[in-house]
């Protein structure tokens, strides 16, 4: 019964929720005019939208999968390794790409439902704390309901047809339960670490490099997820090394989590691992993870309520003031975009993932030790990933944060001064990515002129792009006055926004690579730079008369 | 250059205003004028149609009929230059959660392009004289809705414009404060041309402060004029502005059966 009533109240939190993040009438939106039961109906829709599109990309991640698990994946990826830890190692290895994504979804969300209130309201009513703690857990769990459910189920559904055993699908369940919930686990932790460290930190220079720092280090579930897909093929090399009795300190990665819970699976499929891998020494050591995880079960449980109160109680302190140091409009937005994005993990996190890619892509590049005339290849690849993911997330997630809020657009704020602040936030980020990448390929061969032209050359192309985006958002904002505050909340619209951005910023690209075949290389530059530009002379005007119909 | 009002313009016209939302009509052929030197104040209950004026009015609403003008120009033609001229407290504090008082600040005065000493003094005075000196390096999100709404009244004073629009301005603040901002708005509107328009449903403030209300019912105005003379028209003599408005509104019968059903065990 006391369930029964923490669920109905989690119903109430999570409509709550659900406005919120559709709507953010906490960061000052007003609600679109329409009737009031067409607003939760929408909200509804498009939050449902979103967890579809997010199981969806779980799902693809499966069928790959199940791909790789075939006798053709393991000859492609990996076929000196012996087949019971080539399974254990790539079912593993969808856990912890699974693991990352959901962490990285909890850190888009948390801070939404943190900073909602809505659990502190709940301490009013009448019910025990137990009820409260329940209730505030299960509106966490109904946010992660729909992926969750696909994380836990798929990789049973591919263990089971791969090995074609229903009883290899019942054995990896609990993989895949203990990757949900390691992901809660993980996301409430270091999403509350962020809203009580991040969004409390104080204004000036020491406390911002203090929060960028913190920024990259919550980057690491994405990092985690690059250095696996960068690593696979040497990391299957070691691997193979099992095939013989003699072990390895290396071998002991089969004990790591998620990769002992997926050797379960092939294990009653016949697929015993070797040596010191199988028995009970497997057993033990899964033994040892349940336990842990019975007990992260009992933290998590009470860990939302918990978090919440704790943030809502953090106290401001006194602090001297300091001087106002104004600069222009396009400026003055650009800067405010990097300090919001500075307290906003789920903003700062998309901001950064270009400049992380440049430097697995660059790290990646450098250690293959490729031969000096592929480098500047190898580079260029490198620049055009960052340009394609500076496209992809800065503009999108930025672009109506400025427009949507009640406030600014009372501000005397011109669309050429909005467009100039969020356009130089897109190139700073290009720049910066290919700084990054510049300086780890020219460790390996010092040539920086090609790259040097070939970033200048991907610019217009870039600023197309993101004119593009900017005036397909902006112009979603004059009609409906909505913001597009995050992935999960407009996920589903998003992808209307960002294919059309990365095919404007592909074209070029796609051109560039035609024509250097077959003409040379400063050809192939000045093909690149010039369809950019061709492209931005049709978009840039596109953008600032959307960017005006918004200001106006 | 700036551009700078007419002498003897009014500071704001609105004419037949209509706002709907869906086939809800929230203002209903509302006509108001806030002249020079003046502080104009807007009754009404919640719901009245105060708020949905003044963001139309700041330019976050498109009305559905009717005009604008402030100072003689038409928000939907000149939106920057009205805005230029327009400071705005809105009536929920909930805005920019992840930006400090200061870093508030500069983005609105950048925004509106002060020259930096400028800026930076009169945000210095204001914010003293608010008792915010302390409260300025943390972010938004920690600040009670009073603090925020005081930064709000900074951001809106900061620039010195000819019009202040403000909703419920004070409905979070201190006594302290309050009395601080009743003296500012009064010398405010001392200086020549300047006009403000405030919505509040709090009759008392609109006593002490207000040169002209105006009373706002389900969208439709009932009754404009100085306080003196609403008071000699709805009752005379000791009637307060409390007992016009019940009267102007047609509620003194429904708070009579309500107080009365209250009452009833």
């Amino acid at each position: 019964m006391p369930l029964r009533e923490a669920y109905r109240i989690s119903g109430v939190i999570y409509a709550e929720l659900r406005f919120q993040a559709i709507y953010a009438l906490r960061q000052g939106n007003l609600l679109p005019r329409a009737p009031a039961g067409e607003l939760t109906a929408r909200a509804e829709r498009q939050v449902f939208q979103s967890k579809i599109a997010v199981a969806v990309l779980f799902g693809l991640l499966q069928l790959g999968t199940l791909a790789l698990l075939t006798q053709q994946g393991q000859l492609l990826l990996g076929p000196a390794v012996p087949r019971p830890v080539y399974v254990a190692t790539v079912l593993g290895g969808l856990w912890l790409v699974e693991l990352s994504l959901l962490w990285t979804e909890g850190l888009q969300i948390l801070p939404t439902f943190l900073s909602s209130r809505a659990v502190p309201l709940l301490e009013t009513l009448p019910v025990p704390s137990r009820t409260r703690e329940e209730a505030a857990i299960l509106a966490v769990l109904r946010l992660f309901d729909l992926p969750a459910a696909v994380a836990v189920v798929g990789p049973a559904l591919v263990a089971g047809i791969a090995l074609n055993s229903p009883a290899a699908a019942l054995l990896a369940l609990p993989g895949g339960a203990a990757v949900v919930l390691l992901g809660l686990i993980l996301s409430l932790a270091t999403g509350g670490f962020f809203v009580r460290h991040l969004a409390a930190s104080p204004g000036g220079r020491r406390s911002t490099a203090f929060r960028w720092l913190f920024l990259v280090a919550g980057t690491i579930p994405a990092l985690g997820l690059y250095a696996f897909f960068s690593f696979a093929p040497p990391l299957m090399n070691a691997l193979a090394s099992l095939s013989s009795t003699q072990t390895t300190p290396a071998d002991a990665l089969l004990f790591l989590f998620p990769f002992a819970f997926a050797a379960l699976p092939g294990s009653v499929a016949g697929l015993a691992l070797p040596g010191p891998f199988s028995g009970p020494l497997l057993f033990a050591v899964l033994g040892a993870y349940s336990v842990l995880f019975f007990l992260g079960a009992g933290w998590l449980i009470a860990a939302p309520r918990r978090i919440s109160l704790q943030v809502s109680a953090t106290a401001a302190r006194p602090s001297p003031p300091a001087p106002l140091h104004l600069t222009s409009p396009g400026l003055a937005v650009f800067r405010k975009d990097l300090r919001v994005a500075s307290r906003t993990p789920g903003f700062g996190f998309l901001l950064l993932l270009p400049l992380l890619d440049a430097a697995a892509v660059g790290l990646a590049t450098f250690s293959l030790k490729p031969d000096p005339s592929t480098v500047a290849n190898l580079g260029s690849a490198a620049v055009s990933t960052s340009e394609l993911l500076a496209i992809f997330f800065a503009p999108a997630f930025f672009a109506t944060e400025v427009i949507g809020l009640s406030y600014t657009r009372a501000l005397p704020l011109t669309g050429r001064s909005l467009l100039a602040g969020k356009l130089t936030l897109v190139v700073m980020i290009y720049l910066l990515s290919s700084a990054i990448v510049l300086g780890l390929t020219l460790l390996r061969v010092f040539a920086p002129l090609f790259l040097l032209l070939f970033v200048a050359a991907g610019l217009p192309g870039l600023l197309a792009a993101a004119c593009a985006e900017l005036g397909l958002l902006l112009r979603r904002a004059a009609r409906t006055g909505m913001v597009s505050g995050q992935m999960f909340s407009g996920g589903w619209w998003m992808l209307t926004v960002a294919i059309p951005g990365l095919i404007v910023a592909a074209l070029p690209l796609v051109a560039y690579t035609y024509v250097s075949g077959s003409a040379g290389t400063f050809t192939a530059l000045a093909v690149l730079a010039l369809s950019g530009a061709a492209e931005l002379a049709i978009l840039l005007p596109a953008a600032v008369l959307s960017a005006r119909r918004v200001v106006s | 250059m700036a551009w700078v009002p007419p002498p003897g313009t009014a500071p704001l016209t609105v004419d037949g205003l209509v706002i709907r939302y869906g086939a809800v009509t929230a203002v209903d052929g509302l006509s108001l004028a806030v002249r020079p030197g003046e502080i104009y104040g807007l009754l009404g209950a919640n719901g009245a149609g105060k708020s949905s004026t003044i963001r139309s009015i700041v330019g976050l609403l498109p009305p559905a009929s009717g005009s604008i003008r402030v100072f003689g120009l038409d928000p939907s033609v000149a939106p920057i230059q009205v805005r230029t001229l327009t400071g705005y407290v809105p009536e929920s504090p909930l805005l920019f959660d992840a930006l400090t008082p200061r870093e508030f600040l500069e983005f609105v005065a950048s925004v509106r392009e002060m020259p930096q000493a400028e800026a930076a003094g009169r945000a210095s005075r204001y914010l003293s004289a608010l008792g915010l000196d302390g409260s300025t390096e943390q972010p938004m999100a920690g600040l009670s809705m009073g603090t925020r709404q005081k930064v709000l009244f900074v951001a809106a004073l900061l620039h010195r414009p000819p019009l202040l629009v403000l909703d419920e301005p004070l409905q979070h603040l201190d006594p302290r404060s309050v009395r601080i901002v009743k003296e500012l708005l009064g010398a405010y509107v001392g200086e020549a041309g300047r006009g403000v328009l405030l919505s509040t449903h709090q009759m008392e403030l609109a006593e002490q402060l207000c040169h002209r209300v105006g009373i706002l019912d389900k969208g439709q105005l009932r009754a404009e004029g100085p306080v003196a003379e609403l008071r000699a028209a709805h009752g005379g003599g000791t009637t307060t502005l409390e007992q016009v408005y019940l009267r102007v509104t047609d509620a003194e019968a429904e708070v009579a059966v309500a107080v009365r059903r209250l009452s009833e065990r």
